[in-house]
């Protein structure tokens, strides 16, 4: 449906909304301890989708940044049998793997991907200011539209308030 | 075995059918029907020109019940077929599944810091507008 497309390429001076990619994001992961005026620590490199609702953003209500990673579908098949088969696949564009969310292909040229992963389960918090001059520096990049956007937000939603309960009720035979 | 109400059933007091019903034949039986259908759908006409614009437009989105003139009867057995199609969506479609896939970043490097300071963290306050 050309009314509704999934995404759109923005400047990278636009300012940051929910959805938005950003290629290359690093983490610090920081030492165990700090001990010393002098530590070494962890820096990890992933491509992610901005999580905080963008009113936020905007407002810039918030001091930090909440990003998560984002794969191609063809990753996740590499690693994972269940992703691999059709039940897993069908299962992860309906919803019913809590923790993961679907995204459709992008045919945009210069920016086409494969069927998006977004991983609920590793979020991290990225400085605003350090993402804001991250995605000014990549010139262009990637935007997750309206409704999609907001189904992204309702799955982390989901994912984020379930609750396990210690004894189910059995199964109705 | 199938029982279809005929207009031989239908009370006519309040509802005159400018039709003299002979009850010769089946073949006038399915007339006086079809007379009755086209009477209702002449009366809807008449109702929708009375009716302000606004509701002509919403008036034929509505279905016409002809169940209270027109009883229709079979054997039915709606249960069963509830139960069977919960049985058959229930194990497929609503079933979650808690699959982990750890995945390694696209990139790791070590980086030297300097540490300048250490500080118990304070509340960042932001003020409703």
């Amino acid at each position: 449906m050309e009314e509704y497309p999934w995404y759109t390429i923005i400047n990278g001076k636009e300012p940051l909304l929910q959805g938005d990619f950003i290629n290359s994001c690093p983490v610090v992961i920081p030492p165990i301890a700090i001990e010393s005026a002098k530590v070494s620590a962890e820096v990890i490199e992933y491509d992610v989708a901005i999580l905080s609702q963008s009113c936020d953003l905007e407002q810039r209500n918030i001091y930090l940044v909440l990003v998560c990673p984002v794969w191609p579908l063809s990753e996740f098949e590499n690693r994972s049998n269940f992703f691999k088969s059709k039940k897993g696949k069908k299962a992860l564009s309906q919803g019913n793997v809590p923790g993961y969310h679907l995204l459709n292909k992008c045919e945009i040229n210069g920016f086409k991907t494969d069927f998006l992963v977004v991983d609920f389960r590793s979020v991290y918090s990225v400085p605003f200011d350090f993402i804001l001059e991250l995605s000014r520096k990549r010139e262009r990049r990637l935007r997750l539209l309206p409704p999609y956007r907001e189904h992204l937000s309702q799955a982390f939603a989901r994912f984020f308030m379930r609750v396990g309960l210690p004894i189910d009720i059995p199964l109705f035979r | 075995m199938l029982y279809e109400i005929t207009s031989r059933d239908i009370t006519t007091k309040d509802y005159p059918i400018p039709y003299p019903f002979t009850w010769s034949s089946r073949r006038e039986e399915s007339d006086v029907n079809e007379i009755l259908d086209w009477l209702l759908s002449v009366s809807l006409k008449q109702e929708l020109l009375r009716q302000p614009f606004f509701y002509r437009s919403l008036l034929p989105s509505f279905e016409i019940d002809l169940s209270s003139v027109r009883p229709y009867f079979e054997p039915m057995n709606r249960t069963s077929l509830i139960e069977e199609f919960y049985e058959e969506i229930l194990p497929e479609e609503t079933l979650e599944y808690n699959i982990i896939v750890w995945m390694q970043p696209r990139k790791r490097y070590t980086i030297e810091l300097e540490v300048k300071s250490i500080k118990k963290a304070e509340p960042r306050v932001v003020e409703p507008e």
